[in-house]
């Protein structure tokens, strides 16, 4: 050992005190997003064209619970279990994971890339994405199988840009962002050939691409949850590497990271987190752009705070917006992916210009 | 402790920059790197920390080939301040020091108490502790230095690597970082190999100097039998003086010309 610790212990001193506080700040950001989300998803069950307060949304999710909720008397109509348990819930929830996996993806991606301007989008997994869930419905695939072909083109398209961008077994970051650009507009233009052709089908695709929620249930929560559930700790597990790779490449290997290997296993990642939320949404633009550098301007860079709080931001997020989907021009609704946008947008900026020199872009 | 390096030779597709260097640095010993632009100093550096792979050569410490380690294993025995480092994101000086800790820490681990003391006591060698909660990203390229040199320690590395950590100091800063490794070599034992553009500093500083010339060993051994004034002429082209200054008991460097010879080469 070449320097001990040897400092004595002044357990009240400025730095000591810093650095604990440091660490219950966390909890509490945490903590307090946590409670914003749950409140969140109670007032995206609530609101709809029928309401239902929120005491009685706990008591249908109570007793649909298993074993707990079993000597729960039902005193309610049956349509309000419908409304919330097949309904509104499927679709909050799904709101919110395709939220969390966009945010926490673009918030890795950002870290990774040391770019402001990465996405989840940038490799191509999108365009990737469109073309796939195109693909299957143009040569007449069932509905469910929309999905898995969004998911699968979404996954291969970064292969491809990350096989490209390889040089001598090293993936420079600049090859990287310009071949995902290339073979995104690649894909783009197979995505408008496949429109060009479909005739019939076109309203499907183009609806696909807008990005919208409509089509929650169960099934594809079911596609999603268990991507998120995995990626969001895994990402927070990698908070360390990732604060590394912001000090460079060449000073993170210096630290003993893997940047190579680290590399690899954020894209990968990334790209079966992305795929799984476009495979059930299509396209929500902004989220994973925006989210990120929003929850960066309240917590700062540490990515072991900025992970987590991006995926519950981006949850809470996509909730709220996709209630004004819901809610706006009723009884029909509009695509979220237009929402996230046209709120989202200026919302950024806005706090683009008055806070730009905290970014550290 | 014991750096070794032998027959070491690295070159890019298209240029040599390395070629057979040999040397070695005991701990508690102050290395400098000097020469040229473009001698190799900065491509030796990487070599050393496996950062570029040599493609001929041995570097063993304690006679073990550190060739096939894990960038964790390298992180835990070499500690590296690169050339201006330049930190734009606004994590606080502790964080920054506290990244030392990760080649020391396992995957699933959090930092402990004892991470926190070692950063601590990094940060009180090179007088940061006053900064510990401002934002990297507002400090002068001085601080950042020091910050950096923090973050190397908080390695607790037995080879500590520097490229020319003075070159945005300001001259009592250049002395104060000088001064600090010495004693850090002298105290911890640990070996400290430096990139400096200052031969005075270097001469001052460094118990050995190794002279790179167009990416060759030209010379190795004690300042004054390095810094000659034939080597001078040799390597930079300069008509200098060397002579030793008993108010600081080192040699010291006076250029007098440029010698027109070398200069008609390149102009």
């Amino acid at each position: 050992m070449v320097i001990s610790g040897t400092v004595p212990v002044n357990a009240m001193d400025a730095i000591s005190s810093y650095y604990h506080s440091k660490r219950l700040r966390r909890v509490a950001v945490l903590g307090g997003l946590s409670a914003l989300l749950f409140f969140t998803v109670i007032l995206g069950i609530m609101i709809g064209p029928v309401q239902v307060g929120p005491g009685l949304i706990m008591k249908i999710i109570y007793s649909r619970l298993p074993f707990l909720g079993n000597d729960v008397v039902q005193t309610w109509p049956q349509y309000y279990t419908s409304i919330v348990i097949d309904v509104r819930l499927p679709r909050v929830v799904l709101a919110m994971l395709v939220g969390m996996g966009l945010a926490v993806s673009g918030c890795a991606m950002q870290g990774l890339f040391r770019n402001p301007m990465a996405s989840p989008y940038v490799c191509g997994i999108s365009s990737g994405g469109a073309f796939g869930a195109a693909l299957a419905v143009n040569i007449g695939l069932s509905y469910y199988f929309v999905p898995f072909g969004a998911f699968f083109f979404a996954a291969l398209t970064v292969f491809v840009v990350y096989m490209i961008a390889r040089v001598n077994g090293k993936v420079p970051i600049t090859t990287l962002l310009l071949s995902g650009i290339a073979i995104s507009s690649f894909f783009s233009a197979l995505v408008s050939l496949m429109l060009y052709v479909s005739n019939e089908r076109l309203e499907r695709i183009v609806f696909w691409m807008m990005g919208g929620l409509w089509s929650a249930g169960w099934d594809k929560v079911a596609i999603t949850l268990p991507f998120i559930v995995i990626s969001v700790p895994v990402f927070t597990y990698l908070a360390r590497d990732l604060n590394a790779l912001l000090m460079g490449e060449e000073s993170a290997a210096d630290l003993g990271i893997e940047v190579e290997a680290t590399k690899r296993f954020i894209l990968a990642l990334t790209a079966l987190t992305v795929g799984a939320c476009v495979a059930v949404s299509g396209v929500i633009g902004f989220v994973g752009l925006i989210i990120p550098h929003v929850t960066r301007l309240f917590v700062g860079p540490d990515h072991k705070v900025l992970i987590p709080a991006s995926a519950l931001v981006g949850g809470i997020f996509l909730i709220v917006t996709d209630l004004f989907a819901r809610m706006v021009i009723r009884p029909s609704e509009l695509p979220v992916g237009i929402i996230t946008s046209l709120f989202g947008v200026p919302f950024f900026l806005s706090l683009l210009r008055r806070r730009r020199t905290e970014m550290g872009w | 402790m014991e750096l070794r390096v032998s027959s070491l030779s690295f070159s890019y597709p298209s240029k040599e920059v390395l070629n057979d260097i040999s040397f070695s640095a005991a701990g508690g010993e102050v290395l400098g790197i000097i020469g040229p632009n473009g001698s190799g100093k900065t491509t030796l550096l990487r070599c050393l920390r496996m950062a570029l792979v040599p493609q001929r050569g041995d570097i063993t410490l304690n006679g073990k080939s550190v060739t096939a380690w894990s960038r964790g294993k390298i992180a835990r025995f070499f500690g590296v301040v690169p050339q201006s480092p330049s930190i734009s994101f606004p994590f606080s000086v502790l964080d920054v020091v506290m990244m030392g800790r990760t080649p020391h820490l396992r995957r699933f681990q959090q930092e402990g108490q004892r991470d926190y003391e070692i950063a601590r006591e990094a940060m009180r060698l090179t007088s940061v502790e006053a900064l510990y909660g401002r934002p990297v990203s507002e400090l002068s390229g001085g601080e950042v230095q020091r910050v950096v040199i923090a973050r190397a320690l908080a390695q607790q590395p037995h080879v500590l690597l520097l490229d020319e950590p003075t070159s945005q100091l300001d001259i009592n800063h250049q002395m104060e970082v000088m001064h600090l490794v010495r004693s850090l070599a002298r105290k911890k034992g640990i070996i400290v190999i430096i990139i400096s553009h200052d031969l005075n500093l270097s001469m001052r500083y460094c118990d050995k100097l190794l002279l790179l010339s167009e990416g060759r060993v030209y010379e190795h051994g004690p300042p004054e039998a390095v810094v000659t004034e034939a080597s001078l002429e040799k390597v930079y082209g300069v008509a200098a003086t060397v002579a030793y200054n008993a108010a600081i008991r080192s040699h010291q460097v006076t250029i007098r010309d440029v010698i027109s010879s070398y200069l008609e080469g390149t102009e």
